[in-house]
């Protein structure tokens, strides 16, 4: 039989259009229904809907004349229609034995087709098998083998989809709330006295909370189906500044944007990184390493090292940016450890794993940190460079966090210092009481001038060339040998300015001025500039 | 001039008679160069002969060259109709000789003939310019059509 072009691939991804005819009839779907419903229900009825226009056409085109079967006999003057033609319509205009060697006797009829269609000629009377030949009780869609609305729908979804969609979010009568369609019409009238009680309710409990709790205060009335006050309040909340949807995917959690810390609505200034081009191919095999061994949140994540899967705990290197913003990076290391948002951000528990103190953490997945450590960093004096773990727990939203303590002693580690409002380091004994990375570790002496320098970076747009020219003598004296490890470079670049290890390398990598030295150290001659 | 759809590896190919026809080709010379070294001498001065080609697909009815049956019936079954070192056209002009011209995607054809890709034998035969009238089964588009105008 023929193919229908419901049935063609071309059909859906190429030709579908969702008219004003689908968009009328979901609209009755919905206000028959009075219940919201998701995507995939209103593009099936939608593919439901073409389906059956088509077989209603075909009817009607079958109307036209008798169905051509190879089997059967005609007489001349018969109208006939035919499948494989697109149902076309034509009158038998004569006919003739047929002649083959294979097939034996049978008719050939001769059948002009209307308009322009011009004349074929078909077999008629033939005796043998044929795949438009009907058996007894088959119906011409059973003949057909036609895939149904579902398998349809389940084949073409992504046109489908994206179709409807933009289809529907021009159209103000519709109203959607996470994947779910309803009539604004529907809604119930949520005024601003339930939003204050919405507000109060959270306000009070001190945490997110789901709409099916906020609703318990709102009494909306009885007879109202509950997921028609859901959505109701959910796009309210949604509507509203003051309400923010801290979920983890797939679940709806209501908070207030007020009681949210700045750097969850907004990057901080310290994690705004720099999307700087480099050429791993040109990295040495110590250098590629380092890539993937350094945990920063702005490196592609393929290029990670991937993390030990189911591992309960990962320990990270803290950097400056995320010190100085309260900060942790979500990279292939730490993703586990984290939802992801259902929206922008979630808010989780962080748990200090020494003292069992619960503080708020804020997970922004599309920027890929996680908020909500400040007090933390600073209550524990942790420097640059220190170890910090991270632990799960059965609930996904709680993560413990804790540091590697250690007696608190005054060691000589490297510091960042300010002459003639420059940066530099020196060596100096500072007390540290923790376990830190050796390479990475940096004291911190005064963060408003850093702030202050960095600002200036910034604003000057300098090079990275020119930063690595200026840090790397200030590191390359602390050392007899005037060597410096990739890594400390990374972590100094990074107390001057926001920037993922792979443009830093890459620099080192290229400017004749740097000498790699093995192991990772490398040394800078001026001269070679 | 007719629309030209891309094809795919789903789209399915068959010998159209009517290129034949409208390029004014002589099918028969072409069938008499495809038989078996023993059917050639036989039907060296034989004179020319049609019988009606009925279409599996759509009864439609084809006025060939009954050496297409000669083919059909008895030089496709012989060990070397088809061998590694049968041009890839030709080949796939000999498997839809064989099979009375029932239509094939390009993974169809590479099953029956076992060697090159379904993707190497759609570029051969999907591309715009047509060879020994192997093409893509077209489907009507007189609904379109009527409904554009």
């Amino acid at each position: 039989m023929t193919q229908r072009k419901t049935q063609t691939s071309t059909y859906w991804q190429e030709q579908f259009v969702v008219d004003a005819g689908d968009v009328e009839h979901l609209y009755s779907l919905l206000l028959e229904g009075n219940q919201p419903k998701p995507i995939e229900n209103l593009a099936l009825a939608v593919v439901q809907r073409h389906c059956q226009q088509e077989e209603m056409a075909i009817r009607a085109e079958l109307q036209r004349g008798t169905l051509y079967q190879p089997k059967d006999s005609y007489k001349v003057g018969e109208q006939l229609v035919f499948p494989r033609f697109d149902y076309a319509a034509g009158t038998v205009v004569d006919q003739r034995s047929g002649h083959s060697p294979q097939y034996g006797d049978f008719k050939v009829i001769q059948v002009e087709f209307e308009g322009n269609g011009g004349a074929k000629e078909f077999a008629a009377a033939f005796p043998h098998s044929h795949s438009l030949n009907l058996d007894e009780g088959q119906s011409l869609a059973e003949a057909e083998g036609l895939a149904s609305p579902q398998e349809l729908y389940e084949s073409y979804q992504e046109p489908i989809h994206a179709n409807l969609q933009a289809v529907l979010e021009k159209n103000d009568e519709f109203i959607k709330f996470r994947g779910y369609w309803f009539l604004r019409g529907l809604l119930v009238a949520i005024h601003d006295g339930h939003l204050n009680i919405a507000e109060a309710a959270i306000d009070i409990n001190d945490k997110p909370l789901p709409v099916e709790a906020l609703l318990k205060d709102l009494d909306l009335p009885a007879d109202i189906p509950s997921e028609t006050q859901a959505i109701s309040l959910n796009f309210a909340l949604y509507s509203d500044d003051r309400f923010e949807n801290v979920g983890p995917k797939g679940q709806v959690l209501w908070y207030l944007t007020r009681l949210e810390p700045p750097e969850v609505p907004y990057v901080p200034t310290q994690l705004e990184a720099c999307d700087l081009p480099f050429d791993l191919k040109r990295f040495d095999n110590e250098l590629r390493r380092l890539v993937g061994e350094i945990d920063d949140e702005a490196t592609d994540p393929e290029l990670i090292r991937p993390p030990i899967t189911d591992a309960e705990t990962v320990v990270i290197t803290l950097n400056y940016p995320h010190r100085r913003a309260g900060t942790l990076p979500i990279t292939p290391k730490t993703a586990d450890f984290f939802p992801e948002a259902d929206d922008h951000h979630v808010r989780i528990t962080m748990i200090d794993r020494k003292s069992g103190q619960e503080m708020p953490g804020w997970v922004v997945s599309e920027n890929r940190y996680v908020a909500g450590l400040s007090e933390w960093y600073g209550r524990n004096q942790l420097p640059v460079g220190a170890y910090i773990s991270l632990y799960g727990t059965d609930d996904p939203l709680r993560v413990e966090i804790d540091y590697q303590q250690v007696r608190l002693k005054r060691e000589w580690i490297r510091v960042a210092v300010f002459r003639d409002g420059r940066l530099g380091f020196q060596l100096l004994k500072q007390p540290i009481a923790c376990e830190y990375d050796d390479l990475s570790v940096i004291g911190i002496q005064n963060e408003a001038a850093i702030d202050a320098v960095w600002s200036d970076t910034k604003q000057q747009n300098r090079p990275l060339s020119s930063s690595l020219r200026q840090i790397f003598p200030e590191l390359a004296k602390l050392n007899p040998q005037g060597a410096v490890h990739a890594k400390t470079l990374y972590s100094a670049v990074n107390v001057l300015r926001r920037c993922p290890p792979g443009p830093i390398f890459h620099e080192l990598s290229t400017q004749a001025c740097f000498i790699p030295m093995g192991h990772g150290y490398w040394t800078y001659d001026a001269s070679l500039e | 001039m007719a629309r030209y759809i891309k094809p795919t590896l789903e789209t399915k190919f068959h010998i159209d008679f009517n290129w034949w026809r409208q390029q004014g080709r002589n099918l028969r010379v072409y069938l008499h160069s495809q038989l078996c070294p023993e059917c050639q001498a036989k039907y060296a001065d034989s004179a020319p002969e049609e019988f009606d080609w009925v279409s599996l697909d759509t009864g439609e009815i084809s006025r060939v060259d009954v050496l297409w049956e000669v083919i059909r019936t008895h030089c496709s079954q012989q060990p070397d109709y088809i061998t590694d070192y049968t041009p890839l056209t030709t080949a796939v002009f000999r498997i839809f000789l064989a099979n009375d011209n029932t239509p094939l995607t390009p993974m169809g054809l590479q099953q029956i003939l076992g060697r090159k890709t379904p993707s190497v034998i759609l570029r051969t035969i999907g591309r715009r310019q047509v060879y020994m009238g192997i093409k893509p089964v077209s489907i009507p588009v007189r609904r379109v059509m009527k409904k554009a105008a």
